[in-house]
């Protein structure tokens, strides 16, 4: 016999393995969303095994060393020289069957991207998240207080609008050093005032709805109201926003790479590479194309993701 | 009984409240001297057509006016304390234990994305004192209902218990939920707990709406207009159930509404408002047989009467008066029938006619 507590618990199961069904469900429905997650997950996964499945050394094993290139013999074609293979070249010494060819230092491509995704998607949730957090903390303050708090802040986000965004990443780059933690600096800087811009307008809309007054009339604080409720309810753009943004960041985070900001010339990275590529774009194309295809594809992906998820996650959506 | 309680003191009263709100157009005079009293226990309906002023009444009492607004004169003492003079944080916590308000549409009152259970959680995690007592009752008795705090906060000998942990006190949070729902007769309250405001109909929402308000153990609950956005059976169920909760909770009730009908269904008082001011106080049954004043008179011959039909329905002549140039004097004169030289100077006061019967005309 099942006591009636046990009989509770199950339903409880029951129903939230019911609302996981209808949530899997909302997204199964549109298929471009599921194309966009599956997408998503595999590189997501590729770039937590990237250390597994290709050695990360052979990255960094290469350098101009007294006249010479220095590579692991595994991946290129011969010691002293560096000779683009093209896609689908098998080296008759050895393993060596190059998928999608060698990049301009003569690695093997398909490895280095395998080993640049997780750092392009790395810097991505680090930018992102910073300039999301900041940019909606500021945002809600703003709209929520109003007044002249809001105003400056409108301003000062504007100031940060009427400068093109990639201009300024570069500015700010090639003042303070090409290192990692500058580049992503840089990008967050002109990143966050567009979530200040989406959380204001929510939650000016948000503020004005009938549960506030009510939760007013129940004796909840100013700070409650605001982070508790009006923040809650007005957050799914901004996942939304995020969402795309890490397809976004990847984008310019590469054109950075891409335009010589790049801490060391030999990192894998995906701008990195096609700029690799850049000077043999008539002998060597696929040192650009591929780079840049997989570039396409996380970016695509990570907004079809996007566009699914405010359908999965609004609670106003979901009847 | 309702005898006895017009005796006692009052729990609220309100003394010539004048309240104006300034526009673009010029100073709305909304209440013009509103005088009021609400006795223990009981429940008083505010009746008058639109825009009379009974919803600035209740956000005056709640201290939420909107920004434009001003009080002018008068004051509201609730259990011996004026609130006029109470400062923003003083009358949050007031609203947070001691003043509930339950408001018209319940589809927009509730927050459309957080559950039944976080948001009831909600009040009671605004008080913890409420909370702490109930962790004490816990330990003492082994188990808690809600019904238990009422009785302890009437006999006003609460205990708590101070080393609560956070734990027990959400478990305690729960039980508490889970047992007010159970008052407001929602069926399956543990389900219910786990659903979010649109999974329920509007009656649900209603009720859960009323659980968070009796949630707060308030002396005094507002009800303001809570039955009007329901269709009518859901609203014969609202009324049966506060009717049915009134001598459960201790406190009394300030049922705002345009609906007579409604009034005469819970309502011991009925308080009749017109432009600003109250023109009419009687018990239920007594201003339903002999309603004094004229426009109440008038208000009671437009209702449809199954008992005593009519071919055609009496309406009042005119309009609702302008508020910020509102007519001198009474301010039904205009539209009265028994209008009077005197009735254009001064402002008639209220006057007790008959016994526990107010009305404020030159007529009496």
């Amino acid at each position: 016999m099942q006591s009636r507590e046990e009989k509770v618990r199950k339903g409880e199961w029951e129903a939230r393995i019911a609302d996981l069904k209808y949530t899997l469900h909302l997204f199964r429905k549109n298929p471009l969303v599921m194309i966009g997650t599956i997408i998503t997950l595999f590189f997501v996964a590729l770039a937590l095994l990237s250390n597994i499945i290709v050695d990360p050394n052979l990255a960094y094993a290469s350098g101009y060393e007294g006249g010479m290139y220095r590579f692991d013999r595994k991946y290129m074609w011969s010691a002293g020289h560096i000779i683009n293979w093209g896609p689908g070249i098998s080296i008759y010494s050895g393993p060596e069957f190059f998928y999608l060819g060698t990049d301009g230092w003569g690695r093997d491509l398909l490895a280095m991207i395998i080993l640049s995704i997780p750092v392009d998607l790395y810097n991505a949730v680090v930018i992102v998240s910073i300039a999301a957090v900041f940019g909606t903390l500021i945002g809600a303050i703003a709209g929520y207080v109003g007044g002249i708090f809001d105003e400056a802040i409108l301003r000062i986000t504007d100031i940060f609008f009427a400068f093109p965004g990639l201009v300024l990443a570069l500015v700010f780059a090639a003042m303070f050093g090409r290192t990692m933690e500058t580049l992503q600096l840089a990008i967050v800087l002109v990143w966050w005032p567009p979530y200040v811009r989406l959380i204001r307008g929510q939650i000016l809309s948000e503020k004005e709805k009938p549960y506030v007054e009510a939760l007013r009339a129940l004796g909840a604080s100013h700070i409650r109201i605001l982070f508790r409720h009006v923040l809650l309810n007005s957050i799914f753009p901004i996942l939304v926003q995020i969402t795309m943004d890490l397809g976004g960041v990847i984008l310019t985070f590469s054109a950075l790479m891409f335009l010589g900001f790049s801490p060391s010339p030999s990192m894998p990275e995906l701008g990195n590479l096609a700029a690799d590529g850049y000077g043999h774009i008539f002998d060597a194309p696929w040192v650009m194309i591929f780079p840049g295809l997989v570039m396409l594809v996380i970016s695509l992906a990570f907004n079809l993701v996007g566009d699914g998820l405010r359908d999965v996650l609004d609670p106003r959506l979901r009847r | 009984m309702a005898e006895k309680r017009a005796e006692s003191q009052p729990v609220l009263e309100i003394r010539n409240l004048k309240v104006n709100f300034s526009t673009y157009k010029g100073i709305v005079k909304a209440l013009n001297g509103v005088d009021l009293k609400l006795y223990s226990r009981e429940v008083l309906a505010l009746v008058g057509e639109s825009g009379c002023g009974k919803s600035v009444t209740a956000q005056t009492l709640i201290g939420l006016l909107p920004e434009n607004a001003s009080i002018l004169e008068g004051e509201m003492i609730l259990n011996g304390k004026n609130l006029t003079k109470k400062s923003k944080e003083e009358m949050r916590m007031l609203r947070a234990q001691a003043i509930a308000i339950v408001f018209q549409d319940p589809m927009t009152f509730l927050n459309p994305v957080l559950t039944i259970e976080t948001q009831l959680e909600e009040v009671f995690m605004l008080q913890k004192n409420l909370l702490r007592e109930a962790v004490a009752i816990q330990k003492a008795e082994g188990d808690v209902k809600f019904a238990d705090l009422i009785k302890a906060k009437s006999a006003g000998s609460s205990q708590t218990d101070k080393g609560a942990s956070k734990k027990e006190t959400k478990k305690v949070a729960k039980k508490l939920s889970i047992d007010l729902l159970r008052m407001v007769k929602l069926p399956d309250p543990k389900r219910i707990l786990k659903q979010y405001p649109f999974e329920l109909s509007g009656g649900m929402r209603q009720r859960a709406m009323i659980a968070m308000a009796f949630a707060r153990r308030p002396s005094l609950f507002i009800a303001d207009e809570i039955t009007t956005a329901l269709d009518v059976t859901i609203q014969a169920q609202i009324l049966h159930l506060l009717k049915g909760l009134r001598d459960r909770i201790d406190a009394s009730t300030l049922m705002i509404t345009h609906d007579l009908s409604v009034a005469a269904e819970v309502a011991d008082r009925i308080a009749v408002m017109y432009g600003g001011n109250i023109v009419e106080t009687a018990l239920t049954r007594a201003l339903f047989r002999k309603p004094f004043h004229p426009y109440t008179q008038m208000l009671l011959r437009a209702i449809p009467n199954i008992l005593n039909p009519v071919e055609r329905l009496e309406s009042i002549p005119g309009t609702v008066p302008e508020m910020i140039n509102p007519p001198p004097g009474c301010r039904f004169h205009p539209r009265c029938p028994h209008a009077m030289e005197i009735c254009k100077g001064e402002r008639p006061k209220l006057l007790e006619v008959e016994k526990k019967h107010e009305v404020a005309c030159y007529l009496y």
